[in-house]
């Protein structure tokens, strides 16, 4: 029984994807420290609020100013190059200035506790990284790196296209059995 | 001749297809229209996460069972169903139409492998069986099991009867299905297994292929679920009782030549006892060992076999011999039939359960996204009431948390007011209420409220009834809510799992609000609760504010006459002799509503 499950999770993992890291809610309780330390002035004394839109993959963020005006930032995942930020990448945008991104990006530092870039989907089942090959795992881990990837690949969501072809499947399967009892006969 | 046997051949199948069809009528006659509950928005949330972002779990729902987790086959129906453009609606449809397909197909194997005289007596009892719970309207796992289920039965019985081992395929194929619709059909494992070992003369071959056919279905769309039921069922007392199992079936393989000489009708009973007694046994071991909550739905493995069991018992005395009425279990099942035939065509539908409807939850969560409202600001924040049933149909209908722009801080003293107002009732004229058309000539207002309530600073606590621990407390938060992959738990987005204490019943669950007053200014709070008679939530503590009136009590009328910060403490027994242990009611703060001046507004719900 073992080996069918380890035979059939091998040929239906085949095709499985790579997940990219995201923004979960997880990291809507460091946005909000952000928020509170902007309204007690660590961005200064001219920036009074912020509107903060957490996308998938990017932030966006309004500093409202005391004058009424607004600049905009936005936020995504740094690359292998030096950031104001440890765990974002900021641009400036609508009128926002080089100053702002330096000093937005000091107040994610300290309102940021860990990296808020998750690699998986909202539920976090797949946050367990990019999927390597069998051989690889064998090669690193032995037989407990094989039993630790198939327990990821276990675990990992499916696409909607697998999904529509396990339907399809299953409905010829049902509909195959029910004409067996309808039209067979002892 | 040939003609009479062609006719003998495809009369049960005509007779099948005008049984399916009277029991369709009859159950969308008598079940509601679809019934929110929050089991089936989670699986509406799960499925809109397979569609729209491309997220479909080999997992289930957690079942009563700690540790035991449903599969995936009923959130592919769900999916299969909204892929086709349906909705909830749709989806009852397609379930209610499955039921009647089981119905039939009962009808059919029953002729078939027993005998015609049972047929219509037995599919009227499933017919019965299945009419006395209306969980189709609440599209929840157990409402899709009868299909699956009585292929399951219906292969045992063909095998065991005739050996064949294509019907020992379908079992294992269907029994895949059925066990990863509701965990509850593996009930049915054990009696294969004694199925096989009396009926088969290569028991070992016939198993081998049914278990990787049932292991194949369960790997192909439930790999999670398997996985985590197995981790949790794997230990080293399963593995001795599976030992015992395995002695036990070689200890029953004697009895293989004896079953293999019993007429189809012997064999029949025997596949029957084989099917219901593991069932029971396990259902037993549930009750007694797990304190269970068991209840009808659970039946669904096998209201097919015990439908027959049923049907037969009644319909056998009428067979002895020399008696003159041997068709009067028939033709009281054909008058059952017309009846509920008439029935459906001329008495009045089911009315609808109460509660909210997806389309007016869907059309106030877009008015509320439309003023920056995200469902994870609604939760802790929304006043109104049901508003916790209008929270859980919102859930629905609400996007995914990255995909609104926040409009800044709303935590600052602003809650959404959401009054469901009749036809007849006018709005009230507050400013900035946004009015939004419901159903049945119905409107929604919302208006933001200038509140002393600090939802951001809400604590929940739990206490045990006898007082021999203190308190534990969290802070609430509003974030999303998370699969916990290496527990296999989720919480969907209706549950806010800061809200999920553990705490063994029985206890007292309390919830702080944060009060910020306006010095000079008053305020009635009132706890909505639609729960237990006898069992509300009650205001028990006021701190720096004054109160009219004694405590606890449902309402309080509170003076402030300075600024400073307070506190108000809502509490509610669970799990008491009074109070039953509602799951839901207890994972959510009770709904206050706060109101300026007396008395709740006008038309609210």
């Amino acid at each position: 029984m073992t080996r069918f499950a380890i035979l059939a999770s091998l040929l239906v993992a085949a095709h499985a994807r790579a997940q990219t890291p995201v923004l979960t809610p997880q990291s809507e309780a460091g946005f909000r420290r952000l928020i509170r330390l902007t309204e007690r002035g660590a961005l200064g004394a001219d920036v009074v609020d912020m509107n903060v839109g957490i996308e998938k993959e990017h932030v966006r963020i309004e500093l409202v100013m005391r004058d009424g005006g607004t600049r905009g930032l936005v936020l995504s995942r740094p690359s292998s190059s030096p950031s104001v930020s440890r765990y974002f990448h900021i641009e400036p945008d609508e009128g926002a200035t080089q100053d702002d991104v330096v000093r937005v990006g000091r107040a994610l530092d300290r309102a940021l506790q860990a990296d808020p870039y998750v690699a998986g989907d909202f539920f976090g089942v797949a946050s367990r990284g990019a999927e390597r090959p069998m051989v690889d795992e064998w090669r690193d881990g032995g037989w407990r790196g094989v039993r630790a990837a198939l327990r990821d690949r276990f675990m990992a969501p499916a696409s909607l296209a697998y999904t529509v072809a396990v339907i399809v499947a299953l409905a010829i399967g049902v509909a195959g059995s029910a004409l067996l009892f309808w039209l067979g006969a002892p | 001749m040939k003609r009479a046997t062609r006719a003998s051949r495809y009369l049960p199948l005509v007779a099948a297809v005008a049984v399916a069809g009277i029991a369709y009528a009859w159950l969308d006659h008598i079940n509601p229209e679809f019934a929110v509950t929050d089991d089936a928005i989670r699986d509406q949330l799960l499925v809109r996460d397979c569609v729209e972002l491309g997220h479909c779990y080999f997992i289930g729902a957690p079942t009563s069972v700690p540790g035991v987790h449903q599969g995936a086959v009923w959130l592919d129906l769900l999916t299969a169903v909204r892929l086709a453009g349906g909705d909830p609606a749709t989806g009852r449809t397609v379930v209610l139409a499955l039921l009647a397909v089981a119905i039939g197909t009962q009808f059919v194997v029953v002729w078939r492998w027993i005998g015609s005289w049972l047929a219509l007596p037995a599919a009227f009892v499933l017919l019965a069986a299945a009419s006395l719970d209306t969980y189709p309207s609440q599209l929840i796992n157990p409402s899709g099991s009868a299909l699956p289920d009585v292929l399951s039965a219906a292969g045992l019985l063909a095998y065991g009867i005739s050996g064949a081992l294509g019907y020992l395929v379908a079992f294992a194929f269907a029994l895949g299905l059925a066990v990863n619709v509701h965990v509850g059909a593996v009930s049915l494992l054990p009696s294969a297994a004694v199925v096989v070992v009396l009926a088969s003369r290569r028991p070992l071959r016939d198993g081998l292929i049914a278990a990787a056919i049932f292991l194949g279905t369960c790997v192909l769309t439930s790999r999670t679920a398997l996985l985590a039921n197995v981790e949790t069922v794997g230990s080293a007392q399963s593995a001795a009782l599976l030992v015992g199992v395995t002695v036990s079936l070689l200890a029953l393989r004697r009895f293989s030549p004896w079953f293999l000489r019993c007429s189809r009708y012997g064999r029949a009973w025997i596949v029957a006892v084989a099917l219901l007694v593991p069932f029971a046994f396990g259902c037993a071991a549930l009750i007694v060992w797990k304190k269970h909550a068991f209840g009808l739905t659970y039946l669904h493995p096998v209201l097919a076999p015990a439908a027959a069991l049923v049907a037969a018992l009644v319909a056998l005395p009428f067979h002895v011999r020399g008696m003159p009425l041997r068709s009067v279990p028939s033709i009281a099942a054909a008058i059952g039939f017309a009846s509920l035939a008439v029935v459906s065509a001329r008495a009045p539908r089911a009315s609808p359960l109460t509660g909210w409807r997806l389309a007016d939850a869907a059309a106030i969560a877009r008015r509320g996204e439309e003023l920056g409202w995200r469902y994870e600001d609604l939760v802790l924040r929304l006043q109104g009431r049901g508003c916790r049933e209008l929270l859980v149909a919102m859930s629905a209908s609400a996007r995914a948390p990255w995909a609104i722009e926040r409009h800044g801080d709303r935590s600052v003293r602003t809650w959404l007011r959401v009054s469901a107002l009749d036809s007849g009732q006018a709005a009230p004229p507050t400013d900035g209420a946004q009015v939004v058309p419901l159903t049945s000539g119905r409107a929604a207002v919302l208006s933001e409220i200038d509140s002393w309530l600090q939802p951001g600073a809400l604590v929940a606590c739990r206490r045990a009834l006898d007082a021999s621990t203190g308190p534990t407390c969290v802070a609430a938060a509003t974030g999303g809510t998370l699969l916990d992959a290496e527990r296999f738990t989720f919480t969907s987005r209706s549950f806010p799992h800061v809200h999920d204490l553990d705490v063994p019943p029985p206890y007292v669950a309390s919830y702080e609000f944060a009060l910020a007053p306006s010095a000079g200014e008053s305020r009635d709070f009132e706890v909505v609760d639609d729960g237990a008679p006898g069992c509300p939530w009650r205001v028990t503590r006021v701190e720096g504010v004054d109160v009219d009136g004694a405590l606890p009590a449902p309402r309080v009328r509170l003076h402030a006459e300075r600024g400073a910060a307070g506190r108000l403490v809502v509490e509610k027994a669970f799990g008491a002799p009074a109070c039953p242990l509602d799951v839901v009611d207890r994972r959510y703060p009770p709904c206050l509503l706060e109101d300026a001046t007396t008395g709740p507004a006008a038309g609210e719900r």
